[in-house]
C-alpha cells in the first residue's frame, strides 16, 4: 500500500495513459472532465454510502484532473484515470481516518438511498456490508464496469488480489441475498 | 460491462446483473443531481479561483491552466498557476533595460527587439534564455504554494492595472539561486506594469507550473514605494547581477501589436 501512495503522490500514473497527437484545450479537457463527472459521483455514492464523503471525493478528484492538465486524451482512459484517482483516495481516507478514530459501521455506511425495487434495496443493503476495499472492487468490475485489471489499478493491488476480493465479495453477497 | 472474470455460478450471475442494474439506477440519480453540484470544473471555466481550503488551492493551478496558459513548442504546457515570489535585501538598482514602445496596456511590447508576451497569450517558441513577459504586479493572498514562508508575500502577473488572480492575472515563481543574494523582487512594483524575463517550468510528472521569474526588466525601478517581504519594510528590487544591461529598443517593423503608441515607459522616481 505504501508503494501505491508513493506512486499516487508522484502522479505517474499518467504515464501509463494513451498518449496522442494533441493537446487539448483547457476548455476541451474541462468538459471531458464534465462528461464523467456523473459516473464519478454514481461510483463514488456506491463505494462510500455516505453522499458527503462521495460528493467530496469527486471534488477531490477533479481537483487532481485539474492539476493535470489536458495530459490524457483517450476518453476510455481519462475514465479509467478518473476512477483509479477516485478509488484509490477513497481507500485512502478511510486508512488515514482509521489510525485517529474507530468507526461505527452503522453510522458510517448509512445507504444512500433510492434504490427503485425491493430486490435492488437488498442488493444495495447486502453490499454496503461489504468492507470497503472489498466493495470498491466489486463497484469497479461489476458495477462500472472495469476490467479485472483496470479495478486492479484502481484499488492499487494484484490482478490475483483483485479476483480474490470479487470472488468474496459475490461469496458474502450471495450468502447474504440467500439468508434474506 | 467486461466479462472476463465473473465467479462462475448462476446465482453469481444473477447477482452481476443486478449489480450492473443497481449502479444504473445509481447513475441515472447521479445525472439527474450533478448538474446542480459546485465542482472545480466551474471555478475553472469561469477563471475563478477556489479558496479556503489548502485541497482547492491545487485546483487554482488548473484553473490558472485553463484561464491562461503558454504553449512551447514541442508540445508542453506552461500554466500560471501558483505563485512564489520572494523579496531579498533593500539596495539601489541601476537601469537595468528600457523600452521606447507601448501597448494600451502601458507595456513595452518589445525590449531590444524581442517580443514581450502578455498574460494570457501564447508562446510561439521554446527560446533560449526564457521569454519576455509582461503584465501588472499584485500581490497574492490565499493561494501561496505551501512551500512559500508565510512571512514572504506571493506575487503574480495580470493583464490590466487591478487584475488579480480572480480576473485573469497569473501567479508567477521567482527564481532563487543560492549564489544570488538579491533575487527578481516584485514587491517593489505592486500595482505597476512590469516586463520580466521568464522561463517556462513543468512538474516532474509533465504537468505545469507557474512561469518562473528570472529577471525584472522593465521598468527598471519601481515608481511607488517598495514594500517588504513582511509588507512592512522595504524591498530590494533588482539585483544588478541578476538584470545586465539591456539595450534601448527600437521600433520594430513587425512589431506584434500594430496599434500601439510610442509613449515612453515610466519615468523611474529613483535616481
Amino acid at each position: 500500500m505504501k508503494a501505491i501512495t508513493t506512486s499516487l503522490e508522484r502522479d505517474d500514473l499518467f504515464e501509463s495513459v494513451l498518449p496522442s497527437e494533441r493537446a487539448a484545450t483547457p476548455d476541451e479537457w474541462i468538459a471531458s472532465l464534465h462528461t464523467h463527472g456523473p459516473m464519478l459521483l454514481a461510483a463514488a455514492r456506491a463505494i462510500t454510502r455516505d453522499e458527503t464523503e462521495a460528493q467530496d471525493l469527486v471534488q477531490t478528484t477533479f481537483e487532481r484532473a485539474l492539476r493535470a492538465a489536458p495530459t490524457i486524451r483517450d476518453s476510455l482512459a481519462i475514465r479509467a484515470w478518473l476512477l483509479t484517482v477516485q478509488t484509490r483516495e477513497a481507500l485512502r481516507v478511510v486508512r488515514r481516518l482509521r489510525r485517529t478514530l474507530r468507526f461505527d459501521p452503522a453510522i458510517h455506511e448509512l445507504p444512500v438511498g433510492g434504490p427503485e425495487t425491493s430486490a435492488s434495496f437488498e442488493l444495495d443493503e447486502a453490499l454496503g456490508r461489504l468492507s470497503r476495499p472489498i466493495r470498491a472492487a466489486v463497484v469497479m468490475h461489476h458495477m462500472v464496469g472495469l476490467s479485472v485489471r483496470e479495478t486492479a489499478v484502481a484499488l492499487g493491488v494484484s490482478e490475483n488480489t483483485t479476483k480474490a476480493r470479487l470472488k468474496t465479495g459475490l461469496a458474502r453477497l450471495r450468502e447474504w441475498l440467500d439468508e434474506d | 460491462m467486461k466479462t472476463e472474470f465473473r465467479g462462475g455460478s448462476t446465482a453469481e450471475s444473477t447477482i452481476t446483473r443486478n449489480l450492473a442494474r443497481l449502479f444504473g439506477e445509481e447513475l441515472d440519480r447521479a445525472e439527474r443531481y450533478f448538474p446542480t453540484m459546485r465542482t472545480p470544473l466551474e471555478d475553472a471555466l469561469e477563471g475563478r479561483r477556489p479558496r479556503g481550503r489548502s485541497g482547492l488551492r491545487l485546483a487554482a493551478q488548473g484553473i490558472a491552466v485553463a484561464a491562461v496558459a503558454v504553449i512551447v513548442a514541442g508540445g508542453g504546457w506552461l500554466a500560471f498557476g501558483s505563485s512564489v515570489a520572494l523579496t531579498g535585501p533593500g539596495g539601489p538598482v541601476s537601469p537595468t533595460g528600457s523600452a521606447s514602445l507601448l501597448g494600451a496596456d502601458g507595456i513595452p511590447n518589445q525590449i531590444d527587439g524581442e517580443r514581450v508576451y502578455r498574460v494570457g497569450e501564447s508562446v510561439e517558441s521554446q527560446k533560449q534564455g526564457g521569454f519576455l513577459l509582461g503584465g501588472y504586479v499584485f500581490q497574492e493572498v490565499s493561494n501561496c504554494p505551501a512551500d512559500a514562508a508565510p512571512s514572504e508575500p506571493c506575487f503574480g502577473l495580470g493583464p490590466n492595472a487591478g487584475s488579480d488572480a480572480a480576473t485573469g492575472g497569473i501567479d508567477v515563481s521567482v527564481a532563487i539561486e543560492a549564489s544570488d543574494p538579491n533575487p527578481p523582487a516584485l514587491g517593489g512594483w505592486l500595482g505597476m506594469p512590469v516586463v520580466v524575463r521568464a522561463k517556462g517550468c513543468t512538474w516532474d510528472n509533465g504537468t505545469p507550473c507557474p512561469p518562473v521569474v528570472m529577471a525584472i526588466l522593465w521598468p527598471t525601478v519601481p515608481t511607488k514605494p517598495s514594500m517588504g517581504a513582511d509588507g512592512s519594510s522595504p524591498a530590494s528590487l533588482v539585483a544588478p547581477s541578476a538584470n545586465p544591461p539591456v539595450p534601448s529598443t527600437g521600433v520594430g517593423p513587425s512589431s506584434p501589436n500594430p496599434g500601439a503608441s510610442t509613449v515612453p515607459p515610466p519615468t523611474p522616481n529613483a535616481s
